[in-house]
């Protein structure tokens, strides 16, 4: 697929952290595709996006990260990524974030794209897999924790 | 508030296991819930955009999913979830919220469905929408399939 439709979203998350977080966001290398299923570093937020393309976000945090993030968002201090307000957190900035990046995509291409709500889970070695669609990935970190970042396009993006 | 959405999943569920043979589905449990816990190992999630938007999760047993895949394979035996089993499970939520999708259309609500992502894992904590979900036990004769259907109306 094509990296320049998946560029908008690292951009998207660096600047959506740094604003709202003042965490930076580093990234390590390019993109590159994704084939195998991915293997969540702890906290994984999952929005999809539908318009003239379809396509998935998908941003996976190492634990202390996701604790951290919401800890900065709401100045309230956190000790597990299954607290409610955690998860809720990580939900609304992958929100924030794909809702930047599909405002660039719409005004740059013209896509039409809508989002669906956030998912978010936490769990113990979870793996996620979108059986059939090609996606590309880029690793990131910060100093709270590790990122990765997936983007998929269905439909000759 | 919700229930003239929500039986178009139920509906839909029951619909496309009998297509593969699955009969006797009873609805079990209900809850509401904004943050819910799964223990079963395998969720597969479908977004909705258009006139409702949300997150459809269907989540199972390994051995529910064997069965259920294998009952969609045609009876073959089916010995790990694999690549090929995973995928079967994202294909079986696509065909059922697709399904969902047909009828709500027939109500005059528009929607369009997303690719599935398909979650292996245990003691998962998730969040579907903003809104509580509804959560919506299925007793099939291979187990439990929970349903949680999270709109945003």
């Amino acid at each position: 697929m094509e990296v320049q439709m998946a560029r908008p979203f690292i951009n998207s998350v660096k600047t959506i952290l740094q604003q709202m977080t003042s965490i930076d966001v580093e990234t390590e290398g390019d993109f590159q595709p994704e084939n195998n299923d991915i293997i969540s570093y702890g906290v994984t937020s999952i929005i999809n996006f539908a318009g003239k393309v379809k396509g998935r976000l998908l941003l996976d945090m190492e634990p202390d990260l996701a604790v951290d993030i919401a800890g900065r968002l709401t100045n309230e201090a956190y000790s597990s990524p299954k607290e409610h307000m955690v998860l809720a957190a990580i939900s609304e900035i992958n929100n924030i974030i794909a809702g930047d990046a599909n405002t660039f995509l719409n005004n740059t291409y013209g896509l039409g794209l809508r989002l669906t709500p956030p998912v978010v889970f936490t769990g113990n070695k979870a793996i996620i897999s979108i059986p059939k669609i090609p996606s590309v990935s880029i690793a990131c970190r910060t100093s709270s924790g590790k990122l990765k970042v997936n983007i998929a396009f269905e439909g000759g993006a | 508030m919700k229930a003239e959405y929500v039986n178009p999943f139920l509906e839909a569920v029951i619909n496309i296991l009998g297509e593969f043979g699955i009969e006797g589905i009873k609805r079990g449990n209900i809850f509401k819930k904004d943050r819910f816990y799964v223990s079963m190992d395998i969720t597969s999630v479908i977004g909705l955009i258009g006139d409702i938007r949300g997150n459809i999760s269907y989540s199972l047993s390994q051995e529910t999913a064997k069965n259920i895949v294998s009952a969609m394979m045609m009876g073959m035996h089916i010995e790990q979830m694999d690549d090929m089993a995973r995928s079967a499970i994202g294909e079986l939520a696509n065909m059922i919220t697709g399904k969902a999708a047909v009828l709500l259309e027939k109500k005059g609500v528009d929607v369009d469905i997303t690719a599935p992502s398909v979650i292996f894992g245990k003691d998962i904590y998730m969040i579907i929408s903003s809104v509580e979900a509804i959560c919506v036990e299925l007793n099939t004769p291979f187990g439990i399939m929970e349903v949680g259907i999270g709109l945003e109306i």
